[in-house]
């Protein structure tokens, strides 16, 4: 039996569950959008933003916008803060404090970093973002349109979107979630593997025509 | 072929256990009523007193534990923890009302309580685990007969190609390791299936249809689900009366099946009671006239055929579902073009595996969009086999002849990489 595309097979099915499960984070709840996103350009000095975000990990230590802003002379400055709240949005405490600084010659925006929050699985946050300065520089956020308007406010408005941004958690991986968990990850790594046996076994016979001999 | 059978009985099984290691109990759409009410049933052989013969208490203790709440992103109830589904608030109706419900129906309960209580009473977790390898069982069968179906009705390489798309469809796995009866109605679409090309194909008709309208009887006594079966057998009796029998035959056997159909529905109280029920749960004006709400409707029903995950609270990433929706497309225009192109059988395995569909589309639309609940892709898996045979004619359709073995590998490659990275990005962020 030729074992050429067995084996090709196996690998790709082990390569692309490898990849995934150690570099995609899925810290967070996608939300419900309702249609494409568009870019709001030009966001003044002093807007203030607050998103709602649930987070399904430990070890929340990132929030990633998506935006942009044009190079200038200066740094611009936003201050960010992770309030976390409960179901209703009420608040609970404050988690972390920060100032992000935006280089002169950078133009994505923004990525606010900080000290992993240990138990952030199943919790709730409110992202508030502050437009502090941008030293003539042009800021642009992309935001999504979602059904409910209560996940996103302007300047104290509520508004039926969302901004759009990504999440990352210490424990955001799967690579991240199973480290806690060695047994388990045995388990689904046996299964994987004679998952992919399986599937590999089955593409082979299809492509021999059911006979294993054939070269 | 039997190797290609034995192969994708191992990918089946491997990603059944996948699914029952990953899937936190409670977590399959609406175990916890399916369980109580098998709880009932097996209070009642045992001869077991108690105020809780559903075990309801037990049941919300045991999905609070588990995190049921988190990931139906409800808060709990307020106050004193709930002790019955009724006061569980939000997720009321649900999971269901009232165990003791002579609703629902008892051939699959009352067998699945006796099985429980074959063994000493214990946790209702290890009950539901119970109930989820009897669906897995259910699977395996339909696996089986699947493949006797596609043994029938497509060439060896087809046979092959269904059987393998089957054993890696992302939603089929995960659907057949829920703890009730609905893999049983699936395995009951397969045999129907199996039946009907058995009656297209085979000598004899009648054994056939005698066959297959009592499956699909005995379906419809199972669950609602079920009785969706009733007009495709008919439809599939009707057809095999025009184009297999002598005129004077295809009449009396007609004539004869709606005789019996009336009589059935009107008589057996389980199907009775399930047609009532369906019919008087969805009392409310149609929602046809709302064409944004039928695009929602129709959207969600095909997502959700494809992937859906915990009470339809996850679902696959949106450019997941865009290549499941190219490769759908090109089947489906592939199909007219197989229609249109091909003569005699793939013209006719078409209009029934069609037939199929269209009947559980009207089934599903008649009760939801009354309901105007979004019913989940599953409810078509009682057509699972035929769909599959569909979707492999349309991409064949695609394919010159001589690569025809090259596209099967391709299609069945792309849908086990899809499950891959079902598993990867979303079973396993939501539920490790």
């Amino acid at each position: 039996m030729r074992l050429g595309l067995p084996v090709a097979v196996f690998l790709v099915l082990a390569v692309v569950e490898a990849l995934t499960v150690a570099f995609v984070d899925t810290s967070i709840q996608p939300l419900d959008r309702t249609d494409s996103p568009f870019q709001v350009r030009d966001v003044a000095a002093g807007t203030v933003f607050t998103q709602r975000l649930e987070v399904r990990a430990n070890g929340l230590n990132e929030v990633r916008l998506k935006g942009g802003m044009s190079v200038g002379g200066r740094p611009a400055v936003l201050r960010v803060q992770l309030v976390e709240t409960d179901a209703q949005g009420a608040t609970v405490r404050v988690v972390r404090t920060g100032r992000v600084e935006v280089a002169a010659d950078e133009t994505r925006c923004c990525a606010f970093r900080f000290e992993p929050v240990g138990a952030s699985r199943w919790r709730r946050y409110r992202l508030e973002l502050r437009v502090e300065e941008l030293g003539g520089r042009q800021l642009s956020l992309w935001l999504a349109p979602a059904e409910s308007d209560d996940s996103l406010t302007i300047n104290a408005r509520p508004r039926s979107a969302f901004l759009v941004f990504r999440t990352f958690a210490t424990a955001g991986t799967g690579a991240g979630r199973l480290a806690t968990a060695p047994g388990r990850r045995h388990l689904l790594v046996l299964l994987a593997l004679i998952y992919n046996a399986g599937v590999a076994g089955a593409l082979s016979l299809l492509a021999t025509g059911w006979n294993p001999r054939r070269a | 072929m039997q190797l290609a059978l034995a192969a994708a009985a191992v990918v089946l099984l491997s990603r059944m256990a996948l699914s029952l290691a990953i899937v936190p109990p409670w977590q399959q759409p609406d175990e916890p009523i399916h369980v109580a009410i098998a709880e009932v049933w097996r209070s009642r052989i045992t001869g077991e007193g108690t105020s809780d013969r559903g075990r309801e208490a037990e049941i919300i203790d045991s999905m609070i534990r588990h995190h049921w709440w988190h990931h139906y992103q409800k808060p709990l109830p307020a106050g004193p923890q709930p002790i019955r589904f009724v006061s569980t608030g939000a997720v009321v109706s649900t999971i269901g009302l009232d165990p003791e419900s002579p609703s629902y129906a008892p051939p699959y309960y009352a067998t699945v309580g006796w099985l429980l209580s074959l063994v000493p009473r214990g946790t209702v977790e290890r009950d539901l685990y119970v109930m989820r390898l009897v669906s897995m069982l259910c699977a395996a069968i339909t696996l089986w007969v699947g493949f006797l179906a596609c043994r029938l009705a497509l060439d060896e390489l087809g046979v092959a190609t269904v059987t393998s798309l089957l054993a890696v469809h992302p939603q089929f796995a995960i659907a057949s390791t829920t703890a009730g009866p609905d893999a049983l109605v699936t395995l009951a679409g397969a045999l129907v299936w199996w039946q009907t090309m058995q009656a297209l194909r085979g000598t004899s008709q009648f054994r056939s249809l005698a066959l297959l309208w009592l499956v699909s009887i005995g379906a419809a006594i199972v669950d609602r689900l079920g009785v969706a079966l009733l007009p495709i057998a008919l439809c599939v009796t009707i057809m095999v009366s025009a184009t297999r029998l002598r005129p004077r035959h295809a009449v009396g056997l007609v004539v004869c099946t709606v005789v019996a159909i009336l009589i059935s529905v009107g008589t057996i109280p389980a199907i009775r009671g399930q047609v009532e029920f369906s019919l008087r749960a969805a009392s409310g004006p149609s929602a046809l006239g709302d064409l944004d709400y039928i695009r929602r409707f129709v959207a969600f029903l095909y997502t959700s055929w494809w992937y859906s995950l915990g009470w339809v609270r996850y679902q696959a990433p949106e450019w997941w579902s865009i290549v499941t929706g190219l490769v759908t497309i090109a089947a489906s225009v592939g199909v007219v073009r197989q229609f249109f192109r091909r003569g005699g059988a793939t013209r006719e395995t078409i209009v029934v595996a069609a037939v199929n569909l269209i009947v559980l589309l009207a089934a599903v639309g008649v009760v939801f969009l009354r309901l105007r609940v979004g019913p989940q892709g599953r409810y078509f898996f009682p057509a699972i086999v035929p769909s599959l045979t569909l979707l492999w004619l349309g991409t064949d359709a695609w394919v010159p002849k001589r690569y025809r073995t090259a596209g099967a590998v391709a299609l069945v490659g792309v849908v086990a990489v899809l499950d891959v990275l079902a598993w990867t990005l979303v079973a396993l962020s939501a539920y490790t």
